[in-house]
């Protein structure tokens, strides 16, 4: 589904059981894009697991970027959600509500948004939201 | 009324008076929706002591507190206006006049299914309150109704 709203254009991933790994979930191509959203589903409760994003780029010099501090889902309930505030010390946070970015956006270049977690234990879907900064930028799902 | 604005969805909750000491839900929400904003007003003056915060009580999952509760809100006068930033740890907002800050602190709050709770604490009194909320939905067909 790749609607439009004031969030901008939504791109959902199906659920996926949690690898004890760092997981490519969303690929960045064509150019910079904001995403100003991205929220996820608990669709398997997990025992303890700390879970958190980061971006991986392509540029050759730059480094990966932590999108938000690590969570142990442990907690979370078949059906809560997760959330990240945008700002990288915050930490994902989890529940029947979760706060929506307290920034504009979160600016990406070419390249990854990777899923990490501790234990292959539980699973989850996410939907994340974006608009384009360069031309023809885009953000699609990706499965391994 | 329900038209679309940069706000979203907008849903209206009539004047009702406040039940004392008691999670009353006042929203439905069906499916995943970001609530873009939320303000209340007094249509009736809480002569009593009443305290006041908003819950997420889903379908499935685990119940959170969206604000934190309000100082004491007896001296609130009918017209008075009320709203909350979206920073959960941030109190209920009363504006002891005619304005109020709407989600200063984040861009919104995505609530999944289940109920929006007004939590309040205390006698209360005489206190009646209408609301209005935003959203946007996250889900295809999500949706947000008042209840009577």
């Amino acid at each position: 589904m790749a609607f439009k709203s004031t969030l901008g254009i939504q791109v959902d991933r199906l659920a996926a059981n949690h690898d004890n790994a760092t997981v490519t979930y969303f690929t960045i191509a064509g150019g910079k894009v904001l995403i100003t959203g991205l929220v996820g589903k608990i669709t398997v409760e997990s025992g303890a697991n700390v879970c958190s994003w980061q971006h991986d780029p392509d540029a050759a010099l730059a480094g990966t970027t932590a999108l938000c501090g690590g969570l142990d889902i442990n907690p979370a309930l078949l059906g809560d959600l997760l959330g990240i505030t945008g700002v990288p010390a915050g930490n994902m946070t989890y529940g029947g509500a979760v706060e929506m970015f307290t920034v504009d956006g979160i600016v990406l270049t070419i390249g990854v948004l990777q899923f990490i977690a501790a234990a292959a234990d539980g699973a989850s879907s996410w939907t994340l939201w974006y608009l384009p900064i360069d031309a023809g930028a885009t953000v699609v799902a990706t499965y391994p | 009324m329900a038209f679309k604005s940069t706000l979203g969805i907008q849903v209206d909750r009539p004047n009702h008076l406040v039940p004392s000491a008691t999670n009353d839900p006042y929203f439905t929400v069906v499916g995943d929706v970001l609530i873009k904003g939320m303000i209340g007003e007094f249509t009736g003056n809480p002569d009593a002591a009443m305290v006041a915060k908003w819950e997420a009580h889903p379908t499935a999952g685990t119940v959170v507190d969206i604000c934190a509760a309000s100082a004491d809100l007896t001296t609130c006068d009918t017209g008075d206006v009320i709203s909350f930033d979206g920073v959960f740890a941030n109190a209920l907002i009363v504006a002891h006049k005619g304005a109020v800050e709407m989600m200063g602190g984040t861009k919104g709050v995505a609530v999944t299914a289940g109920t929006l709770d007004f939590d309040v604490a205390g006698a209360v009194g005489t206190a009646q309150t209408a609301w209005t909320l935003w959203y946007i939905p996250l889900t295809p067909g999500a949706y947000v109704v008042a209840i009577p």
